[in-house]
Order: structure tokens, then sequence, then C-alpha cells
């Protein structure tokens, strides 16, 4: 029955997400249709096709990336700035379950449309390799010489999931934290002041990087996709540590609070 | 079991310097309808949010039928119907939200929620096709109210339940809380500062004022023994631990006295004074006696 509640709440944004990736794809399917009628030849390949994805990845994780920011301001910390949050926390349910719920529900709905998204996305690159008479592998660097497709599509979406689930973390954290919806524009400000921070850091201290907030999964170096290295296990491990630190220290304010 | 459905043992909650309630004992028997009354910030919701788990007390403890609020926040959540706040979620209609709730409480089976939201609402009259959001102030209430009941407590637990409803309305609600809730043997406890409706329905009363629990009685024991008593001459020489209060103006003393009003009266006249008038009191006037002491009281308090 929460779950009506949470779908209530988010349908509108979650429509328009998908609409905007069905976009995406319908203009990306358009471009490939075109390529169709070009004569396609291994012998024209220059190792270039992943970088001509890259965008794409680009774009897709900047959307579900925004789409995470809008869902957090839906939940417990929304309920709380209208005054609604006494009744819901006065149903014979512990605070950490409405939390739970309301992260649990989100982090599915990102997942579900990366993974739909990747797999259209990763249909079309088979077709488009196909075409041109390649397997469907991806060039890597760092010692990794190719990792086929389906491997790197669940890299990708991983990789975007860990980053939309940290935007939405972070926001919906500062929504309990504030107790109001508008606390996902200070959960924005954090990500804009750490990239602006990120910039002036690098200015002044060329050798210091701060981390990439897709963990540089979409760099390309030499029509080779470096992201794809060694230490990628590790990396994604330490982002899904940081991303669930936030609903944590929400549940832990949430527990705290004085409704 | 206890026979105490609500029970607090010194209960405070201070905020930086300031005591919403300062060492509260509050004790609700079960079956009876419990007037919580006090003056607009005088503590009353304070102590709810306490009872509801949705705040922590500073000291003191207090028990919900026989769960310790905060620590079994679950449990009494479970048996109780809150209604505090009075705001539900406004784009769901009324069914919405009764499906919403029903699924809070799965040990009651649909059917059961089902028949008892269908009886109240119809008792109500709650227009269950609007969003909340577009109800009127009464219907709000009534509407929360409705989801408290259906949800078959134990005991009710109601945050100002008739602050702005028009005559009507307070009426009927007041109506299907005793009738349909109450006569079934369960338990309410109501906050308010509209003292003729409270003396309508309660069986006790506690008057808070400053965070301070002034007077728990019964309203029978009220009615029957507290007595005003005027006296000629400033120096009426009479104590008593059943003064309530006393003061002195324009020559006159007036008592108010919880009880013993015959021995009292006897030992003024043993001392030589004259005894003007003793006046029966009324729930008001004990209230404003308590309460109303430093300040103007709002006329609608007096009612």
């Amino acid at each position: 029955m929460y779950l009506s509640k949470q779908w209530r709440e988010s349908r509108i944004v979650s429509i328009l997400a998908i609409l905007s990736l069905a976009l995406l794809f319908a203009l990306v399917v358009k471009g490939a249709t075109a390529i169709d009628t070009v004569h396609f030849d291994n012998r024209n390949y220059n190792g270039d096709f992943g970088s001509a994805f890259v965008p794409l990845f680009y774009v897709e994780a900047v959307l579900v990336g925004f789409w995470g920011w809008l869902i957090a301001g839906i939940g417990i910390g929304k309920n709380l700035g209208e005054d609604s949050g006494s009744f819901l926390l006065t149903r014979p349910h512990r605070r950490a379950w409405f939390l739970w719920s309301d992260w649990g529900y989100a982090m599915a709905q990102v997942a579900a449309i990366i993974v739909l998204t990747n797999l259209m996305i990763g249909l079309l690159m088979v077709h488009i390799l196909h075409l041109m008479h390649l397997p469907a592998v991806v060039p890597l660097t760092e010692g990794v010489q190719s990792v086929s497709l389906f491997v790197m599509m669940i890299l990708v979406s991983l990789g975007v999931l860990l980053f939309a689930g940290l935007i939405y973390s972070v926001s919906y954290f500062c929504t309990v934290l504030i107790q109001r919806t508008s606390g996902v524009m200070l959960g924005a400000g954090i990500f804009v002041g750490y990239l602006v921070l990120g910039a002036l850091v690098h200015h002044y201290y060329p050798g210091i990087h701060f981390p990439n907030l897709i963990m540089g999964l979409f760099n390309i170096d030499n029509h080779r996709f470096s992201g794809f290295s060694n230490d990628l296990a590790i990396k994604f491990i330490a982002r899904a540590v940081i991303t669930m630190v936030f609903p944590i220290a929400a549940q832990l304010i949430l527990e705290r609070s004085e409704i | 079991m206890s026979d105490l459905a609500i029970e607090t043992h010194a209960l405070s909650k201070r905020y930086g310097t300031l005591a919403a309630l300062d060492r509260v004992n509050i004790h609700v028997e079960r079956g009876s309808i419990y007037g919580f009354l006090g003056r607009n910030g005088a503590g009353k919701t304070t102590a709810i949010r306490i009872l509801a788990g949705l705040a922590e007390p500073s000291g003191g403890n207090a028990r919900v039928l026989g769960f310790e609020a905060g620590r079994d926040r679950i449990e009494i959540l479970g048996r109780t119907g809150f209604v505090i706040d009075k705001m539900l979620l406004p784009y769901m209609n009324g069914r919405d939200l009764l499906r919403l709730n029903r699924g809070f409480f799965p040990a009651h089976s649909h059917a059961q929620y089902d028949a008892l939201a269908r009886r109240y609402a119809e008792a109500l009259e709650v227009p269950l096709d609007r969003k909340f959001r577009k109800l009127s102030h009464g219907n709000k209430t009534k509407l929360c109210l409705l989801l408290a009941l259906a949800q078959n407590p134990e005991l009710l637990v109601l945050d100002e339940p008739t602050s702005s409803l028009d005559p009507v309305i307070t009426d009927q609600l007041l109506r299907v809380l005793v009738e349909d809730f109450a006569n079934d043997g369960r338990t309410i406890l109501m906050s308010s500062h509209h003292l003729s409706e409270v003396e309508k329905v309660a069986d006790w009363v506690g008057i808070i004022d400053h965070g301070r629990l002034l007077l728990e009685a019964r309203l029978d024991d009220i009615r029957s023994n507290y007595r005003r008593i005027r006296v000629a001459g400033e120096q009426a020489p009479a104590t008593s631990p059943e003064i309530l209060t006393a003061s002195v103006s324009g020559g006159i003393t007036e008592y108010v006295l919880c009880a013993g009003e015959e021995k009292f009266v006897a030992d003024l006249r043993n001392n030589g004074a004259t005894v003007l008038e003793v006046l029966p009191m009324n729930l008001s006037e004990i209230f404003l006696e308590l309460a109303g002491r430093e300040n103007n009281v709002p006329v609608e308090t007096m009612a």
C-alpha cells in the first residue's frame, strides 16, 4: 500500500524521465538507420567505435542523475515538510522502514530505467558492429585488451546506477536533514560546490584531481576505453559504500528527530 | 494489566530554558473519556507527541496501554489512534487514504477494516471521493478521525479535534466519539481549550498550564465537591489542604475549595468570619480560576 503512495508521488517525474530517455533513444535509432544505408566495411574502422557512444552514455548519466535528484524530493522528508509526517510516523512501523522503503523504491526505479536504456543502446551497438562485420567486443587499455560488449554494458549500467544513486542518496539525505522537499536544493548545491571546488583546486594545484563523479568510466584514450581499468572493482565498491553512508545517516537523523 | 490506559510519571520536556512540560503526572483510566485542558501553548500537544513517540521526554516516563512510550512505539501505535496535525497526504482522496492506512494494520482483516470505515464514514458524513487538499477544515478533521477509528484502536488520542469546527460538526464528531466509540468501553484522551465541549463528554479532566498539571479530577467530583466561598473581611482565618486558591479583593476573601465544604464553612464561622455565599462551580470557572489568573482568557474558552 505504501508503494501506491510512492508511485502517486513520483509518477509524473518517472514518466518524464522515461519519455526523455525514449526521445534520446529515438534520436540514436534515427542516426543508426541513416548509417544503415552506408556501406560498412571494417577496413574503414579505426577503433573509434566506442567513443562514438560515449556522448550517449554521458547524456544518459546526466538524465538519470537529474531524475535521481528530482525523486529525492519525494519521500518522508517531503511529508515532514507538509506536516503529513506526523500521520505517517504514527503508523505502526519503524521510522527506518519508511526511509528504506523510499530509498529502495527510488533505486529500483533508477536501476530499471538504466537497464532498459542500456539494453536498447547495447542492441543498437551490436547491430552496428554486425553491419561492420566486427565482433561484439570493446577495445580497452590497462592490460586488458578487450571486453565483450555485454560486460561493458553491465559495467556502464553499474557505473551510471552508482552515479545516480549517489545524487539521489545525498539529496534525499538533505530532505530528511532539513525536513522539507527543498533539501534537494541543498543536495544540488553540494554537487555543484564539489565540481567548482574540484575545478579550482585543479587550477591552482594541477597535480590534485578530485574523484570523478562517474568514476572516469567513459574516459577514452587513443580510441580505447581507458576508464575500464583493473581497479574498477575497487572504485565501484568505494562508491557503493559512500552512497550507502547517506541513507544510513538519514536513518540516524530521522530516528532521533522530533516531529 | 494496569487499569490505566495512559500513565505518566514526572514527565518533563524542555526546549532550551523553556519547560514545555514540568513533572507532569497524568492518569487516564481505561474506558474513560479524559479531557486534557489547557490554554494555547500550555503543553498539551507536547505531551501527546511524547505519547505518540514523535518527541522524546527530557525526564520522567509515560506508559500507554502498559507499553513504554518511545521504547515500545510500534506496540502503542498498533493499538492507538492518534490524531495530531490533522494533515494527511493532500493529493489522495478519502478512499485512497483509507486503503493506504489499511496496509499499515495487517492484523485486522480487510473486511473488518472496510466495515468499520464504512460505518464511521456514514456516521461522520465524510466525503470520500474528494482529494484531501480540497476538503473543508471540518471534513479534513473528520477524515483524520475516520482513519483513526477504522483501525479499531483500544485508545484514541486526539489533539484539539474540535478546534475551528462549527457547532454542528463539533456535535456530530462528539456524538460519534461517545456513542460509537467510547460506549464500547474504549478510552479517549482529548485535548482541548473548548471547555463546554469537554464538559459534555468527559469523565475525567486534567488541567495543564505552563507545562504543569494543575488539576486532575473526575468531572462529577468537580460538580459535587468544588465550591467557591466568599467571606467578608480580608483576614478570614482559615487554612485547609482542600483550598485550591484563595484571593482577597475589596474586603472580601474568596476561596475555591476542592472538598470538605461543610467543615471548612463551620471552621470559618467558629473563627468569627461571616460567610457571604457558597457557590457550586462548573468546569469553566475552575479552569479560569486555575489557568486564567495571570492574563485575560479568550472569550471562546469561557463559553
